[in-house]
């Protein structure tokens, strides 16, 4: 069988002017983008933004960097700038390295408290439209302090190393839950409110970022922070594993069991058009660490018990803060108002003044595993 | 011509590789100010517009291709201004697929680069394509749309776990008016398509039920593309997406396998040439076919030559303004697709049907005397 190939062919005469004119692209009189050498690049991994006198204030971190044939490190780059706008300062901070600056690479976001207050969505609207920048970057609250003083806590080492580490071992559920840029901009416009994983820096001299549970933005200014049990609250309302151990004091002696996984499902009820009441059923994994004698019969029903009052207490905790802020950060009327699709459209935009309202009752199913 | 015939089924494959391109730049962005959330929907009830416009341009086509048959249909003069007008807008098409494949190009460097280099580039590869057989055309076709459905799969695959149904739903009666609206609007972002039928004059009789052929073809790809769109809306919801210029190439920047690669949407917009080429490739072919049917044989080997630097000029010049190319692909184009894919063929058909009638009762007419 033949093949036809594709294209039309070349005539005779064709080849000498096109490969003239590749030798005059090889020159620079084109359009091609120009070639850049990797070891002439800083790639920029963490950028912090807070307010400033001028307008805004941008730091950007590479983390250590590699050097020479042996793979040296170096120490980190930080370079900052206060501008107008962060188009601006991100480009005046190209003028200060004398590597080419990128910021494709950028994979942690740093909001300072006091820009979180003012406003994050200047910030996110630049993530989404810049060409380098995406939404799929972490995003941090600094709590009390300013993103420029959360980036310097790394010293030399840069801080993106203690951020991707906190961000891997959220995934395997030994750290605070991790959010996107992306998706905490989403919750901001779908559900006019969103919380995010919040940082601080601790120890001698701050040198340390230390989790701080969440900051909840409200519209797109910060409305508060959760810490402690509140925070562990939050943690069950999103689903997801969380970093957590429960030690209980049963009668066969102390146990402590690690919470696994936990799944929160809502409902509405409605008097007429109006929502009644808010109804949520947690259901939580539990798996045993530690015991003396493993509890069975009566003594794992009493851990039951004890396990469903303590995530009560906490979900309990978040929701009293969540509905004084009107903020339903965790798209319980959403995920109900999908089974009352007539009633939830009439509501959808008063929701956070009924979430405030609203009678929420609480249902914990614990398993143990 | 006998060994540069084409198969039905890669004629498919050139429509959805070829209709990937718009479909990336204009979904669900062009469908949510009226529907919202349920833009996923709209591409859903699309569909049997799309299903019913193909039926028509396939009936009218039959084995001779659409050229031929509206200058059969029509005679000479009437059948030739048609095809004329289907000729200019297909130029048209071309310049705009050239300009937004080059900007795109463009856009992905950001810092450098020259929009007349990746202009040029498209259009030298293009015309390389276009002089070349329908048949080889094709066979890269079915590669190119592999190569578009493993990359979208890999972006939406990767996407799918972040996605939340309470961004999709719920959808109520209140809100099916403004998803049928979008629904036209997605079914002329579909309607790039629909110079196929002009090809049709080389397409292989391969024993196939045409009609379950394009039912497959036809509902699959609508369904895929839905799905798609529910991906998208699912992962950025409805009102971050209508704030983005592109969801689909901004999901892509979000993508990422750690350790592997963790920022893949340079490779997806280069990929995505493909869909351009292959939209441009069907548009050369078709302006081929249709310029056969009014030009003398010897004008034939020009014809590629001639459609590419016309396409490419108007690239250059019939967008001067920034932004220009965005707001016709957005306004103009799937108006203009609708009109010429779906309106002026029915009323095609229906002359079709009355002429044969005529010509049916003519002939029991004369033989009723016998």
């Amino acid at each position: 069988m033949k093949y036809a190939r594709v294209g039309g062919g070349l005539c005779a005469a064709s080849p000498l002017p096109a490969i003239l004119a590749l030798c005059l692209l090889l020159t620079g009189c084109s359009g091609l983008p120009t070639a850049r050498e990797m070891g002439d690049m800083a790639l920029l991994r963490t950028l912090g933004v807070d307010p400033s006198p001028a307008g805004v204030s941008v730091t950007g971190s590479t983390g250590p960097r590699a050097k020479g044939l042996q793979g040296d490190r170096e120490p980190a780059l930080t370079l900052s700038a206060d501008r107008e706008s962060l188009s601006g300062a991100c480009l005046a901070m190209q003028g200060q390295s004398d590597s080419f600056v990128f910021f494709g690479y950028v994979d942690q976001l740093l909001v300072g408290e006091e820009l979180a207050k003012e406003g994050v969505r200047p910030v996110l609207d630049y993530f989404s439209r810049d060409a380098e920048l995406g939404l799929g970057a972490q995003l941090w609250l600094v709590q009390g302090a300013s993103a420029r003083d959360a980036l310097s806590a790394g010293g030399d080492e840069g801080v993106d190393a203690r951020l991707e580490t906190i961000q891997n071992d959220s995934k395997m559920g030994i750290a605070n839950l991790t959010r996107t840029a992306g998706a905490v901009y989403t919750d901001l416009l779908e559900l006019g409110s969103a919380y995010v994983p919040a940082l601080s820096p601790a120890g001698e001299g701050g040198a340390v970022l230390a989790e701080q549970g969440y900051g909840v933005l409200k519209g797109d200014v910060l409305a508060g922070f959760l810490e402690g049990e509140a925070a562990k609250g939050v943690e069950l309302l999103a689903g997801g594993s969380s970093a957590d151990v429960l030690d209980v004091e049963l009668a066969e002696g102390p146990v402590s069991v690690k919470v696994t996984s936990a799944c929160t499902k809502s409902r509405l009820e409605f008097q007429g058009e109006v929502p009644s009441a808010l109804k949520l059923t947690c259901k939580v994994e539990v798996r045993l660490l530690e015991y003396r004698t493993r509890p069975d019969g009566q003594g794992l029903e009493s851990l039951r018990t004890e396990a469903s009052r303590r995530e009560r207490v906490r979900l309990e905790g978040a929701l009293e803060q969540l509905r004084a802020w009107g903020t339903d950060c965790a798209g319980l009327g959403a995920k109900a108002g999908m089974f009352h699709p007539d009633r939830w459209q009439a509501v959808q935009a008063d929701w956070p003044e009924y979430f405030s309202k609203v009678p929420v009752e609480i249902q914990v199913e614990v398993k143990v595993r | 011509m006998k060994d540069d015939k084409i198969s039905r089924t890669q004629l498919m494959a050139l429509l959805w590789a070829g209709v990937m391109a718009p479909a990336a730049e204009l979904l669900p962005g062009l469908l949510l100010p009226g529907a919202g959330k349920g833009a996923w929907l709209a591409v859903v009830l699309a569909a049997p517009l799309v299903l019913v416009a193909g039926w028509l341009l396939g009936s009218l086509a039959g084995r001779d291709g659409l050229a031929r048959s509206v200058t059969g249909l029509l005679g000479r003069w009437l059948g030739g201004g048609v095809v004329l007008l289907y000729i200019v807008w297909g130029l048209f098409l071309l310049s705009l697929r050239l300009r937004l494949c080059a900007q795109r190009l463009l856009a992905s460097g950001e810092r450098d680069g020259a929009l007349w280099f990746f202009l040029l580039s498209v259009a030298v590869v293009l015309l390389w394509m276009g002089r070349g057989k329908l048949a080889a055309f094709a066979r890269a076709g079915q590669l190119f749309l592999t190569a578009l459905l493993l990359t979208a799969g890999v972006v939406l695959g990767l996407s799918l776990f972040q996605a939340r149904p309470e961004r999709l739903l719920p959808l109520w009666w209140s809100e099916a008016g403004p998803v049928l609206r979008a629904a036209l609007s997605a079914a002329g972002v579909m309607g790039w398509g629909l110079f196929l039928p002009f090809l049709m004059g080389d397409v292989r009789d391969q024993g196939e039920n045409k009609n379950w052929h394009w039912l497959f073809w036809g509902l699959g790809g609508a369904l895929l593309l839905s799905a798609a769109q529910a991906v998208i809306l699912g992962n950025l919801g409805a009102a971050l997406a209508a704030r983005l210029d592109n969801p689909f190439f901004a999901l892509a920047k979000s993508v990422g396998v750690e350790g592997a690669f963790q920022r893949v949407e340079g490779v997806v917009t280069a990929l995505w040439t493909f869909a351009d080429l292959t939209m441009g490739g069907v548009l050369v072919f078709a302006l081929r076919a249709m310029t056969a049917e009014l030009l003398p044989p010897k004008a034939l080997p020009w014809i590629s030559w001639t459609a590419v630097v016309l396409g490419t000029a108007g690239a250059l010049v019939l967008f001067p303004a920034a932004g220009t190319a965005e707001l016709w692909n957005r306004r103009l184009v799937p108006a203009g697709n609708l009109a010429l894919g779906f309106l002026l063929p029915a009323l095609l058909w229906v002359g079709e049907r009355l002429f044969r009638r005529k010509g049916k009762n003519s002939i029991s007419c004369m033989r009723k005397p016998a």
